[in-house]
């Protein structure tokens, strides 16, 4: 059973990250109480990684007025990020131009976040709410 | 988040870049670091230590005052990286573009 450990919405605003980064840090610590020890230093940096990059992303170019966010741990194997807003769909083309690595100022966010995580996906449902899903999986927990 | 500037010489300075580096701070950065490329100190060291998470927009400021300060002949050091921005350099390979050094000392010494 998923246990939604951390839930908060945000307005879609730059200075929204501060939220984003007090409930991670909120996460963290259930994690760490849930598995009787503290999530590895490379897992929390993939998944907080690619939070901050997709809430970027919202905040940027979605138009949406806010955001919610719920921090998710799938039985102590998983963890997942969930993120929702209703704004604009999402343009896969406007991000296809960026990847890590070269000198690029810009535009690699979500190539980023996919590179750290084990999973990430992306629905816009007919009723016009955009999700966004990432999920890292605690070591020792196969890859799908 | 702050960043102040110390000037080691007429043309090198150091920054020393405190709280998180994304979206919300990232262009107060940039600026800063290209208004002394601006000001004739093309060689600039970036001290890190206080700077606990960085995300693409970090990066993107930090890959644009590179490439001002090599544009006007010089060249921007990495100090005193953290964990998180250690792991997002590697992720991304720019530990190859933006050169970390264990302080602020060594950083500079690259110049002399």
């Amino acid at each position: 059973m998923p246990t939604i450990l951390e839930t908060v919405t945000l307005a879609a605003r730059p200075e929204a990250l501060d939220g984003l980064h007090t409930a991670l840090d909120h996460f963290w610590s259930s994690v760490a109480a849930q598995l009787g020890k503290g999530a590895p230093l490379r897992v929390r940096f993939a998944l907080s990684t690619a939070a901050s990059e997709i809430a970027a992303n919202i905040i940027r170019y979605s138009e949406a007025d806010s955001f919610d966010v719920a921090l998710i741990s799938h039985e102590g194997r998983r963890l997942e990020a969930r993120f929702e807003d209703r704004g604009l769909p999402y343009q896969g083309e406007a991000e296809a131009e960026g990847t890590p690595g070269g000198l690029a100022e810009g535009g690699f966010g979500l190539a980023l976040a996919r590179r750290v995580v084990d999973a990430l996906a992306y629905d816009r449902s007919a009723n016009g709410v955009n999700t966004w899903s990432l999920v890292v999986l605690l070591p020792g927990v196969a890859p799908p | 988040m702050s960043i102040s500037l110390r000037s080691v010489d007429t043309t090198t300075a150091v920054a020393v870049v405190s709280d998180r580096l994304d979206l919300l701070s990232a262009a107060e950065v940039k600026s800063q670091l290209q208004a002394a490329v601006a000001r004739g100190q093309h060689r600039l060291v970036v001290d890190l230590d206080g700077v606990p998470f960085i995300d693409s927009s970090g990066l993107g400021a930090l890959i644009g005052a590179l490439k001002a300060a090599r544009v006007a002949g010089g060249d921007m050091r990495i100090a005193r990286a953290g964990p998180q921005v250690l792991y997002v350099l590697e992720i991304t390979m720019l530990d190859r573009v933006l050169q970390c050094h264990d302080n602020v000392e060594g950083a500079l010494a690259y110049y002399s």
